[in-house]
């Protein structure tokens, strides 16, 4: 691997940020975080990250909106996107893949490691696609 | 109070008992009423009745009275035979001596009153008497005097009594009869009604249940009040549901930071971690993910009651099932000394399923298999029936008798005297929803002190044909 590979981390809860910025950089991933949906929208845009986990209920742009700017700006459309959710946000979730997330995961249901192999494998999967 | 009480008794007798008791008074009204007009009337007919016969006896007398013939006169009042009430008869001449008589019964030998000093009738000693002037030509030519028994009229009363019980009688079973047959209109509908509650009450806390309201009567109202008062029950559990639910949402998130924060930690994350500090952070892990569960578990439910519930179904393999359920709980097994038997998990069998609902029912079926179990151990066994998945969870606990096996996929016992015990509430009701939403299944069997054994089934996912079925 040449260069480190970036993902964008779109979540409110300081304690969340911490933990999954924490294992990613563990790991050896560079990660680009936000607070909110804009300022994941703006980041997202100007640094084109290889992935995105986008957290849904976040506050000043909701989730769905972050999606919906990123599938349809043609210079982030084919970044992939993690939706970032917790435990009880099933309908959410259906309606974020219909948006065109890649996947889906639960924070808490899963331990930040299993977290870690999903990102890993959606990674694999948009490297494949790109070659 | 007594060992008859009629409020005690089935509204079937009940409605019997009041139509033969009415019918009854109403016959027994009518025929008083017969028996006292019976009573009133019927000496004034008699009294008519031997008028006539007196007038007719003496204007036939005239004749023999003005000619002084005694045999002919005689001969006439014999013909008094022809009614047998008369007891006994006498004409008199114009200067009130006896002319002619008549007894019914010789042997009786009644007794002939003198000459009264005017015409008359009386009623005396259960007989009846009139005197009657005899005319003839505008001049008094003698008198008549009959007598009358009563004994008619005791026959007719006596009569009247046994028609009276003879129709009570025949009423009495007419009415038990249609009482019988018309009672059902009544008690048939308060049955269905009952039987719906009692549905309703035995039933798995559905109260979006409503009764059938049939017709404007009392039990139509009945129905129309019960299900107001499902509809007031049904308000309040949906108020329990949002606040459970506002609750959860609120809870979940630091809950699952802490988790994130210590996983993370023993991950080695944030430095090499010593002995003692792993053994506590594991048991902070360990009540962390408790309070996880106990929250998801409210969650699920809140969901579950408001129908909100849905499955995300995809190819996953049963390995992965199995490896997800058991990382949580291999540090309690060490810590209980528990072996954790995996059989079959690489056949490679793949499930057509909702990964992470199947993984919390396993949960639930583990955590469920360890708490009972203090020595031995627990296997999951994977395998396969024609098109459905089987993962099994075998214990060698203490296992459950027929009446805890009867309540156990029910939420009855979290809302019962059961709701203390540790957990176990809920987790076994959210899961057999959550495999049955997803064409699939989850039984038990057990023996006390022996084991359980948890089926989970859910549909396989066939390569060849794409989907499963």
């Amino acid at each position: 691997m040449e260069s480190k590979e970036v993902i964008l981390l779109v979540e409110d809860q300081e304690g969340f940020r911490r933990i999954y910025q924490d294992v990613l950089n563990a790991d050896g991933y560079e990660v680009l975080t936000a607070m909110d949906g804009e300022e994941g929208w703006e980041t997202a845009k100007q640094k084109k990250p290889d992935l995105i986990l986008l957290d849904l209920g976040l506050p000043k742009m909701d989730g769905f909106e972050v999606l919906r700017r990123i599938r349809e700006d043609p210079e982030t459309k084919k970044i992939p996107v993690i939706i970032f959710s917790v435990i009880g946000e099933q309908k959410d979730i259906q309606k974020a893949l219909e948006m065109g997330a890649n996947d889906y995961t639960v924070k808490g249901f899963y331990t930040p490691r299993e977290i870690l192999g999903k990102i890993k494998s959606v990674l694999t999967q948009a490297d494949l696609k790109k070659d | 109070m007594s060992w008859f009480s009629f409020s005690d008794m089935r509204l079937r007798r009940k409605i019997m008992v009041i139509t033969v008791i009415s019918t009854l008074v109403a016959l027994v009204m009518v025929c008083l009423t017969f028996f006292l007009y019976e009573m009133m009337t019927y000496p004034e007919i008699r009294l008519k009745s031997l008028a006539t016969w007196a007038q007719i006896m003496g204007d036939n007398s005239t004749a023999a009275l003005t000619f002084n013939d005694h045999k002919t006169a005689q001969e006439m009042l014999a013909t008094l035979k022809a009614n047998p009430s008369i007891l006994s008869a006498c004409l008199y001449d114009n200067k009130g001596q006896q002319f002619a008589s008549y007894q019914r019964d010789r042997a009786a030998r009644r007794r002939y009153p003198a000459v009264a000093e005017q015409a008359g009738a009386e009623s005396s000693g259960g007989s009846l008497k009139i005197f009657q002037d005899i005319f003839s030509g505008g001049e008094r030519v003698g008198y008549l005097f009959l007598e009358t028994d009563t004994e008619e009229m005791r026959t007719r009363l006596t009569h009247y009594a046994l028609i009276t019980v003879l129709i009570g009688l025949i009423s009495f079973f007419i009415s038990l009869f249609v009482a019988s047959r018309l009672q059902r209109y009544v008690t048939e509908p308060l049955h269905r009604v009952v039987d719906r509650m009692w549905d309703i009450a035995r039933g798995e806390w559905d109260i979006t249940k409503r009764l059938e309201v049939s017709g404007r009567d009392e039990i139509g109202d009945v129905a129309e009040a019960f299900n107001a008062f499902m509809g007031k029950l049904q308000t309040v559990k949906d108020m329990k549901s949002d606040l459970i639910s506002v609750v959860s949402h609120q809870l979940k998130t630091p809950v699952a930071e802490i988790n994130g924060f210590i996983e993370n930690m023993l991950d080695g994350i944030t430095g090499e971690v010593n002995s003692r500090q792993r053994g506590y952070l594991d048991q902070m892990l360990v009540i962390g993910r408790g309070n996880y569960k106990l929250i998801s578990d409210l969650l699920s439910i809140s969901k579950i009651d408001r129908g909100v519930v849905s499955a995300d179904i995809h190819p996953v393999s049963a390995k992965e099932v199995v490896a997800l359920t058991i990382r949580d709980y291999e540090q309690i097994m060490k810590e209980k000394s528990l072996i954790l038997r995996l059989e079959g998990t690489e056949e490679g069998i793949m499930l057509y399923a909702d990964r992470d609902k199947v993984v919390e029912a396993l949960r639930n079926l583990l955590n469920n298999a360890i708490k009972c179990t203090d020595s031995g151990s627990v296997t999951i066994r994977v395998g396969s029936e024609g098109d459905q998945g089987v993962i099994e969870v075998l214990d060698t606990g203490i296992g459950m008798d027929e009446e805890t096996l009867g309540s156990l996929f029910t939420r009855n016992r979290v809302l019962g005297q059961e709701a203390h015990r540790s957990g176990a509430g809920l987790g076994l009701y959210i899961s057999k929803y959550f495999m049955n939403i997803q064409k699939g299944d989850l039984t038990v069997t057990s023996e006390v002190g022996k084991g359980s054994c948890f089926k989970l089934v859910v549909p396989k996912y066939m390569k060849q044909a794409g989907t499963a079925a």
